[in-house]
């Protein structure tokens, strides 16, 4: 493997581990999937563009995996992790427990939504990408983006709505 | 991708306006603010998962396997070795198949079917006639069929213009994924790639046909073949292109690189074969 490979990788690894997380995979998987996508990303690191950050380069990979994972999974609720509750002891707990329910309440409401909602939800909202790299990422035309993402929005919002009302007593 | 021709729809929703100081895409609705900010500072998993995850990556580099998502849509070439497998077992199968059914169709003869502890009909083999189930000890398959020698006396092509691609995997070397050959397989690709960066395409498409000649069914070979596309246009091998592309896509359906070469390849037009039989030496 090249010998930049790690050193490019490694800083990655964290940061990919979350994304995948957002791109709907299970607790149980995410390891796994991390794993295929730096095995894809090895075979093609020779062709990354050096002028570019590396993220959204690996971002397109992992969004492809994990639409691939979405569409054989019947499965996709994502549930606490222990690794997720054992973050939310340290520090405030109240705070840190509230961020944790806001991050799952918001992670539930986003994979109720079509996969293309979630990617592009994703990608641009939660990853901050301009729209025209998340198109050209998808696949999209770019007023086709727009639109998808203004719509994936409000039912994120609706969705997000909906759970708030559920879990009040 | 083109600069939008018009601009974004202003939203619908009073929720889309935007706050004047941020960027439209990323903004979402006030109630949705204090979720996407805590998802946006979602921690790290711990160094023990990273780590895990590295282990991981490196054990499967290592030893050329495949993760338990790996056929998750496509991604790389397949890997020879289970298709190997699968052959062998398949035909030790065979070869055990018939022979049980020689045995237990005859009646026995050989000496050694005194010891035979089950069935009287059914002569033990001898151990030698025995195809054992190890691969390491498996006795080869019967007799090949006579070898075409047609095939064996055509010359074989010295400086092929194209790289013929095998729709199946073909006999690689042995090691292939291991780190070394892994390398090995960069560096010609890399190789390839930086002779058509700088416009030398007819070196671009010799490092192709080295990998091609080294590794036939290797780990890079979508890279290998993407650049070679790329070559094949830039020598103004424009049909050959077009060929190459077409079994590309059939082969790699949903590769990343099949919409930039679907850009570069020209649809139609005429077709030019410039020369570029005789890359200079392997």
């Amino acid at each position: 493997m090249s010998g930049d490979f790690w050193e490019v990788m490694q800083p990655e690894l964290g940061w990919m581990h979350v994304q995948i997380r957002r791109l709907g995979v299970h607790d149980a998987d995410l390891e796994d999937v991390a794993q295929e996508a730096c095995l894809r990303i090895a075979q093609r690191w020779a062709e990354r563009d050096l002028a570019r950050h590396v993220r959204p380069w690996i971002l397109a990979f992992l969004v492809r995996l994990c639409s691939d994972y979405r569409k054989r999974s019947r499965n996709r609720r994502v549930h606490y992790s222990l690794e997720e509750s054992r973050m939310a002891g340290e520090g405030d707990p109240e705070q840190k427990v509230r961020a944790v329910e806001a991050r799952e309440l918001l992670l539930c409401a986003l994979h109720s939504l079509p996969d293309d909602y979630q990617e592009i939800l994703v990608l641009v909202v939660l990853n901050e990408l301009a729209v025209t790299e998340a198109a050209e990422m998808l696949g999209l035309p770019l007023n086709t983006a727009y639109t998808r993402l203004r719509r994936a929005k409000l039912e994120l919002a609706a969705a997000v709505r909906r759970l708030t009302l559920k879990g009040q007593p | 991708m083109t600069a939008p021709s018009k601009p974004p729809q202003k939203p619908v929703s009073g929720a889309d306006e935007l706050p004047a100081h941020e960027s439209p895409d990323s903004v979402v609705p006030p109630e949705l603010r204090p979720f996407i900010d805590a998802e946006r500072e979602r921690p790290n998993p711990s160094a023990e998962a990273v780590e895990r995850i590295r282990r991981g990556v490196e054990r499967h580099l290592d030893a050329g396997t495949q993760t338990r998502f790996s056929d998750l849509g496509e991604a790389r070439p397949r890997s020879w070795r289970p298709v190997v497998t699968h052959a062998l077992t398949f035909g030790i199968g065979l070869v055990a198949g018939a022979m049980m059914h020689a045995a237990w169709t005859t009646p026995a003869q050989n000496p050694s079917a005194v010891a035979a502890p089950t069935r009287n009909a059914a002569p033990m083999h001898s151990p030698e006639s025995v195809p054992s189930a190890s691969p390491h000890h498996a006795a080869p398959p019967a007799p090949p069929a006579p070898a075409p020698t047609a095939a064996t006396e055509e010359p074989q092509p010295t400086a092929p213009s194209v790289i013929h691609h095998r729709s199946s995997p073909a006999p690689v070397p042995s090691g292939v994924g291991s780190p070394s050959t892994l390398e090995r397989e960069r560096i010609l690709v890399e190789e390839a790639r930086v002779a058509l960066r700088e416009g030398r395409a007819q070196d671009a498409l010799v490092a192709c046909r080295r990998h091609a000649q080294e590794f036939p069914g290797g780990m890079m070979l979508e890279d290998r073949w993407s650049l070679e596309v790329r070559a094949l246009v830039a020598s103004g091998n424009t049909r050959a292109a077009r060929q190459e592309l077409h079994q590309f896509e059939t082969r790699f359906p949903r590769s990343l690189h099949r919409r930039s070469l679907r850009a570069l390849v020209p649809i139609s037009g005429p077709d030019t074969a410039a020369q570029v039989d005789s890359p200079s030496g392997p």
